[in-house]
Parts: structure tokens; C-alpha cells; sequence
């Protein structure tokens, strides 16, 4: 369980990460929401948007083969769960493979299927590279996500990597215990990893409380002051609407 | 007015029914440094969560700066003590140190700015001012447990409440630690098992035992007497 | 297919979902305004509970393994708001750190694992708890699950079949199905972790109150009515010309029986339908929200 590629690159100065963060946020997921309403079969439009983010990621300074190794593991799922929109659609088949008949619209269907999420991913992708995590928290807050979820999150982070290291533990305890063998006493050992995960997630809950309590806490999370939104940010954030805008409203007409 | 802490006829009853401390009453004089001692399970903790309101008492009274310790009067009291608990990484829950140092702060009503100067100011103290905007995990045990110390001292508390503040740290970072609550002057409060931490900052121990305050004495005299310690489980020598 | 990436769905099944999930934390948001402060820290080690968890392998044998996804299993301790709330942090981070679920599918995916998931998972836990007794809470528990996760898969199915990307019954077959096996192991570790937690910290499992025996009295009804609308709904359309002799018997000759209401067969094409779709859930939503105010109010 690993979280380390989280926020590797946020700490190289570029372009990108000098703008502010909810214009990070946002900007990613204007590309990733014009991408995804594109309808099927506007090829132009999906090379343009993924241009724009591979635009994006030479501008973090994102290595070539770092983005594409991040980019691999989701785009491979998501050709492996488009394979079923190739062989379920309905229309004139194209060839036959056993009792799978990949159709002409299957064909476009499922080539709009990858071609709208690869960009989106790839937006995606330049957002974990380049925005660390408490910058992502203030930008969730300006856009005024409910405070319990803020709440929860900002303190899911910590709690996440001291999780994952009990959890480390507890895998390394039970692997030396050596219990059950097979299938079935392996689920039987990590369930119980997983039961002793979630009492260890109440009972720190509780001690993180009270250390909260013992500080003053009586129910909000303050915060400290956050960036104000720049007019550099605001200009590039309105870019990278405008265009994609253009783009989408392009395949609609 | 007189003692800064006074507890009298103290006694706890977990939730579940075992007995937490029993019959509990000692004073602390303003600028006195305590330590607390006695073998795991005598109610060292259970007896510290009294004097920030974290725990109220089944029995007897609490006072903190002649406050009766209460739910009403607890917010008032914590601005008064400053606690630091025996594990580090339940002390630092926020994204980033700076954030941690800064809570206590922003809870009492500072405006941001001037909390995030005292954070700094606080961390620069502790030689932690590279670690401000790292998270917790990335720091070492040692860095780690000074950042603990840090959320509290940045408050200005009259009296530091500590437990185990040098549990798990290498000899170095216990020195560290130890010189920078020596050269402190809040009333100190400090439940430790290590009796050279005791030794180096307490002149007065109080001893526990099965929730009962079984001694308070000067420290010196305690482990200048090896009869003392073993009749009160503080050592047991494998010899 | 529990996580939706980002390219499978249409533009108004993803304004469609989106209102309706934005509309749902809202909601849910308004009802825990007076969040007892105690709340923040557990729901945050929720979240990071939630997020481990999904990751860890529960082996199956030959070869295959599954993962949790585990809404019943949070909402069952710490109730229906807080789990929706937990269940959408988590699915939030997944698609802007992990790229696990679309950010455009950030609606689709929170409707679906947080409130049909974790807030429909307590549902039907609270109806099955009704119906069994108290004795019987795990079995309940299990119930739930393996419903909860069938349901998943048939609003991922239903999301798919409604963009036009794949034609409904396959979609059905393919995910719902594969949906059922979730619903199995979901069903098995669930309660397997829940046993497990009750033996060593009962009284995290206090917090469900029990079943009144009118509570009782009125899932038997609705299981009863539920069970007899399923076989209705089969036989009719087995024997469409049985219901239209019915039909005619019972002096509505003329009315077309076979035009039973449907989704597809609302007019004006799929932004009405969007638009029909999240009328449907606020209504829904609504009518659960006057009962358990009116239970809450009783207690």
C-alpha cells in the first residue's frame, strides 16, 4: 500500500505549480468534464484536449515516462472494461471473434470511450503530480465543499499513513503467526487485519480527540490564512475554460 | 490561594467498572517540577487526564488554578495546562506541522496571521523550522515528538502536563528533550517510567500504585533508596 | 465495475447524477449541521479506514480474490449521514489522487457507492434487522451487503444502458452480475469483520436501536408486498395477454396494458429523462426523509 507518488512533483517550481491551488483543481476538472461530455465520435476534439494536458504536463515538468507510467495502470482498465462496449453494442459486425461480434458502432463507441477518458485521466494525472496534499484541502474549502467532509479529510491524511503503517504491522504479526493455510485462512487472516484495523481507527479517533480537546478544539477546524486567488491564476484558470469551451461546444455544432 | 493544582479525595471509575485512581490528594505549588511514577496500570494517565478536564472525577475534586475542574469550567482550564500525550502521532493529525503548532493558537481565537508567526516562532525554538510544511510522517521519532512538544508550548500554558515524553526516543533525542523541559519554568507534570528523566527534572516524585497514592517524597531520597523502589515497582533488578 | 472511470458515461447521465449526489450531501450535510464535535476525528479515520480497506486483497480461492467496498459496513456503525459523508471523502480522493473513478463521474460515483451504497445499504440493513430480529443482526448485515452491491451494479448498469454505451440487458447481465459475486463476498467479509469487531469491542456495534414490533409488523408487510410485485411483474410480462384479459375484466377495456410505465419510454429523449431521473430520486428522498423525521420525532 503505497501513497508515496502522491505530490512528487509538487514541489518543483513551474508554471503549473505557481498558480494557485483551487485553479489547479479547477482547471483540472474543467478538462476533465469537457472531455467526458464530448460526444461520440468528435476525434478532433479529444486529440485537442489531450494536446492541451500533455501541454500542461511539459509545463510541470513532469517527466515523459513518469506520466506515462501513472497514466498506464487506469487507461489499461479502462480499455479492458471498453472491450465490452466493443463486442455488446449493437449494429453491423465488423468481424467475429468466437461468439463476439465486434460491430461498426461498437468500434466508434469504444473508440470514444478511450478517447474521452484519456485526456480526463491525463488531467487527472497532472493534478497528483503537481498539487500536494494540503494545497488540494484549501481548495476544496474556498469551493466551499460541506465542512464535515473537509473536516474528515483534513484529518484522514494523517490518519491514512499511521493506518497503513498499523496495518504493516499487523500483516507482518500475522504472517509470522503463520495461521490457516489456503485461500480460506488467508481471507480469515486479513479479515481479521481488517477488524483490528477498525477498532485501531476508533480507538485513535478518540485519542486524537481528546488531544484536539486539550487544545482548544470546540468543533470547527480553523485554518490558517490561504493564498488569495491571484490574477494570474484567475487568467489562466479562464484560459483553460475558454478553450475548453471552444472545444467541446465545437462538436455539438 | 495557595497551591496551582490542588486534588483532594480524587477517584475514577471506568466506564466499565475497574478502578481508575482511588483516594488521590497532593498539591502542586506554582513552578514546582513533579514527576509521576509507578509501574503500568497504577493510574499514572488516568490521573494526569484529570488536570485538563479530559477525564472528571467519580470522587473528590480537581483544582487548577483554584477552578473546580468541571465539563463547564474544562475549556478554561485546558488554555491554563498544557498536555502532552504519550504518542506523538496522536498529536499531530493535521497535513503539516506548521498546522499542528498553529491549532492550539487558532482554537483560542488567534487571527491566522498571528498564528502562523507564533507556529514558526514556536518551531524555529525547537530547530524544527525546515519541518514546517512536511507532514508528521516524514519526520523522525525524534523530530516528531519535539513537534508534539511544540503544539503545546506554542499556547504559553502555565503548567505542562507530560506523559512519557521520552518513551521510544534514542538517547539523543531524550537528552534533547530533557533540556528543553529543564529549561523551562512552567509547574511541570511529568509521568514517566524513566527514573534518570525523573531524576534530571523533578526534585519531587509522587508514587502510584494500584490507583493509590502510595508516596511523596523528594526524588533524590526515592532512588537513593533501593528498597523504596522495589517495594513501590519502580525497578526490579534481573540480577 | 464499482468506480465509473470518466468516458462511459453520457452528458446528461453525468448532470443527471451529479444534481442528484450533490443534492443528497447537501441534504445529508444539513441534517448533521449540529455535528457533535466528536464526529471529525472518527469520520476522518473512517475515510482513511474506508480508503486502506478497499485496498486490501480478501483471497477466494483459485486464484481470485475481492476487495471491499464497505458502505453497509461503516453505515451500520455509524448510521446512514455519516456513512453517505465518509463513502463520498473517499470516493472524492480516489478520483483526484488515484484516478479511481472519473472526475466527471465524481456524480455517478458518489450516487452510487455512497447513497445507494452506504445510505440504501443501512436502508435495507434497518428493513432486514426489522424482519429478522434482534437476534439475528449479522444475518441482517449479510442481507444487506449482498442487496447493497446487487444495487450498485444495477445503477452502474442502468448509468451505462441510459448513456447509450451499452444496450441495457447485456449491461445488466455483465455488471449486475458480476455484481452478485461483489454482493457474495461484500455479504461474507462484512459480517466477517463485524463478528469479529463484536468480540473485541462490543460496544462499537450498540449504536443500531432495536426493532419495535411494529417495525417487525411493517417490514413483514412491505417484504410480503415487495415479494408479490416481483412475482406480478414476472408473470405479467410472461403473459402479457393474461393481464390484458384481466384488464378488460375489470372494465378498463381500451387501456393499452402492455404500456406499462417505463424509463425508456418517457418522451423528449435522455435530458428529460435526466431531468425525470432526479425528480424521481428528490421525491424518493423526500418521502424518506418525512418518515424517519416522523420516527425521530416518536423516539
Amino acid at each position: 500500500m503505497s501513497f508515496h507518488h502522491l505530490d512528487r512533483w509538487a514541489d518543483v517550481p513551474s508554471p503549473v505549480t505557481r498558480l494557485a491551488p483551487t485553479a489547479r483543481l479547477l482547471g483540472t476538472v474543467a478538462v476533465a468534464l469537457g472531455s467526458a461530455l464530448l460526444p461520440v465520435g468528435a476525434w478532433v476534439q479529444m486529440a485537442a484536449l489531450l494536446l492541451l494536458v500533455l501541454a500542461f504536463a511539459a509545463a510541470a515538468r513532469i517527466p515523459v515516462s513518469a506520466f506515462a507510467a501513472r497514466l498506464a495502470g487506469p487507461l489499461f482498465f479502462v480499455l479492458l472494461a471498453s472491450c465490452a462496449v466493443l463486442v455488446l453494442a449493437p449494429g453491423q459486425p465488423l468481424w467475429v471473434v468466437g461468439p463476439l461480434h465486434v460491430t461498426d458502432t461498437g468500434l466508434v463507441r469504444f473508440a470514444s470511450v478511450v478517447g474521452r477518458a484519456t485526456p480526463a485521466l491525463g488531467a487527472a494525472v497532472v493534478l497528483v503530480s503537481t498539487l500536494r496534499f494540503p494545497e488540494l484541502l484549501e481548495a476544496l474549502r474556498k469551493l466551499r465543499l460541506p465542512s464535515p467532509v473537509t473536516a474528515a479529510l483534513g484529518l484522514s491524511y494523517r490518519l491514512l499513513y499511521t493506518l497503513a503503517d498499523e496495518i504493516e504491522r499487523l500483516r507482518r504479526a500475522a504472517r509470522s503467526r503463520n495461521a490457516g493455510h489456503g485461500a480460506a485462512g488467508r481471507r480469515h487472516r486479513t479479515m481479521g487485519i481488517a477488524a483490528a484495523a477498525l477498532t485501531r481507527s476508533f480507538a485513535r479517533s478518540e485519542r486524537v480527540h481528546r488531544a484536539m480537546l486539550a487544545r482548544g478544539y470546540s468543533g470547527a477546524l480553523p485554518t490558517l490564512r490561504a493564498q488569495p486567488l491571484d490574477a494570474r491564476s484567475v487568467v489562466a484558470l479562464c484560459g483553460v475554460g475558454a478553450v475548453v469551451l471552444v472545444v467541446v461546444s465545437s462538436a455539438y455544432l | 490561594m495557595g497551591a496551582l493544582i490542588e486534588v483532594s479525595g480524587l477517584g475514577y471509575r471506568y466506564p466499565d467498572g475497574a478502578e481508575g485512581v482511588r483516594n488521590v490528594g497532593f498539591a502542586v505549588r506554582a513552578g514546582e517540577r513533579v514527576a509521576v511514577l509507578g509501574p503500568n496500570g497504577s493510574g499514572k494517565s488516568t490521573l494526569l487526564l484529570h488536570l485538563n478536564g479530559l477525564l472528571l472525577p467519580t470522587r473528590g475534586e480537581v483544582r487548577v488554578a483554584d477552578l473546580p475542574v468541571s465539563e463547564e469550567t474544562a475549556p478554561a482550564v485546558r488554555r491554563k495546562v498544557g498536555f502532552v500525550f504519550q504518542e506523538p502521532d496522536d498529536q499531530l493529525f493535521l497535513p503539516t506541522v506548521l498546522e499542528d503548532v498553529a491549532f492550539g493558537p487558532l482554537n483560542a481565537a488567534r487571527p491566522p496571521g498571528e498564528a502562523e508567526e507564533r507556529a514558526r516562532a514556536e518551531l524555529r525554538e525547537l530547530g524544527l523550522e525546515d519541518q514546517a510544511d512536511r507532514a508528521a510522517h516524514h519526520l523522525s521519532g525524534g523530530e516528531r515528538r519535539l513537534a508534539s512538544l511544540a503544539t503545546v508550548l506554542v499556547s504559553d500554558p502555565e503548567i505542562l502536563v507530560l506523559d512519557e515524553p521520552t518513551a521510544a526516543l534514542d538517547a539523543r533525542a531524550r537528552r534533547r528533550v530533557v533540556d528543553i523541559l529543564r529549561g523551562r519554568t512552567e509547574t511541570l507534570l511529568v509521568a514517566t517510567h524513566d527514573l534518570e528523566v525523573a531524576a534530571a527534572l523533578c526534585p519531587r516524585a509522587l508514587v502510584l500504585d494500584a490507583g493509590s497514592l502510595v508516596a511523596d517524597l523528594p526524588t533524590a531520597e526515592l532512588l537513593g533508596d533501593p528498597n523504596l523502589l522495589k517495594r513501590y515497582g519502580l525497578t526490579a533488578p534481573l540480577g | 465495475m464499482a468506480h465509473i472511470p470518466d468516458g462511459f458515461l453520457s452528458a446528461p447521465v453525468l448532470v443527471g447524477t451529479a444534481a442528484t449526489s450533490a443534492g443528497a450531501i447537501v441534504a445529508t450535510t444539513r441534517r448533521r449541521a449540529r455535528l457533535p464535535e466528536q464526529r471529525a476525528p472518527l469520520l476522518g479515520a473512517l475515510t482513511a479506514f474506508v480508503f486502506a480497506v478497499q485496498m486490501l486483497n480478501f483471497p477466494l480461492g483459485a486464484g481470485t480474490s475481492a476487495h471491499l467496498l464497505g458502505g453497509v459496513l461503516v453505515a451500520v456503525m455509524v448510521g446512514p449521514w455519516d456513512g453517505i459523508l465518509v463513502l463520498f471523502s473517499v470516493v472524492l480522493v480516489q478520483a483526484l489522487l488515484f484516478q479511481d473513478g472519473g472526475i466527471a463521474a465524481l456524480g455517478a460515483n458518489t450516487l452510487n457507492l455512497a447513497v445507494v451504497g452506504a445510505g440504501g445499504g443501512w436502508l435495507l440493513y434497518r428493513w432486514a434487522f426489522a424482519l429478522l430480529g434482534a437476534d439475528r443482526r449479522l444475518l441482517a448485515v449479510g442481507l444487506a451487503a449482498f442487496f447493497a452491491a446487487v444495487s450498485i451494479g444495477v445503477a452502474v448498469s442502468a448509468e451505462l444502458a441510459l448513456s447509450g454505451t451499452v444496450p441495457f440487458a447485456p449491461a445488466l447481465l455483465a455488471v449486475g452480475g458480476s455484481h452478485v459475486l461483489v454482493g457474495l463476498s461484500e455479504a461474507l467479509i462484512t459480517v466477517g469483520i463485524l463478528r469479529m469487531v463484536r468480540r473485541a469491542r462490543p460496544e462499537l456495534l450498540a449504536g443500531t436501536p432495536l426493532p419495535s414490533p411494529a417495525a417487525h409488523r411493517w417490514a413483514v408487510g412491505t417484504t410480503a408486498a415487495a415479494m408479490l410485485l416481483a412475482a406480478g411483474t414476472y408473470l405479467a410480462s410472461a403473459r402479457p395477454d393474461a393481464l390484458e384479459a384481466a384488464a378488460a375484466r375489470l372494465g378498463l377495456s381500451g387501456a393499452d396494458a402492455s404500456a406499462l410505465p417505463s424509463v425508456a419510454s418517457v418522451p423528449g429523449g435522455p435530458w428529460s429523462r435526466a431531468l425525470v431521473g432526479i425528480v424521481a430520486a428528490f421525491g424518493c428522498a423526500w418521502l424518506v426523509f418525512r418518515v424517519s423525521a416522523r420516527r425521530d420525532r416518536a423516539l
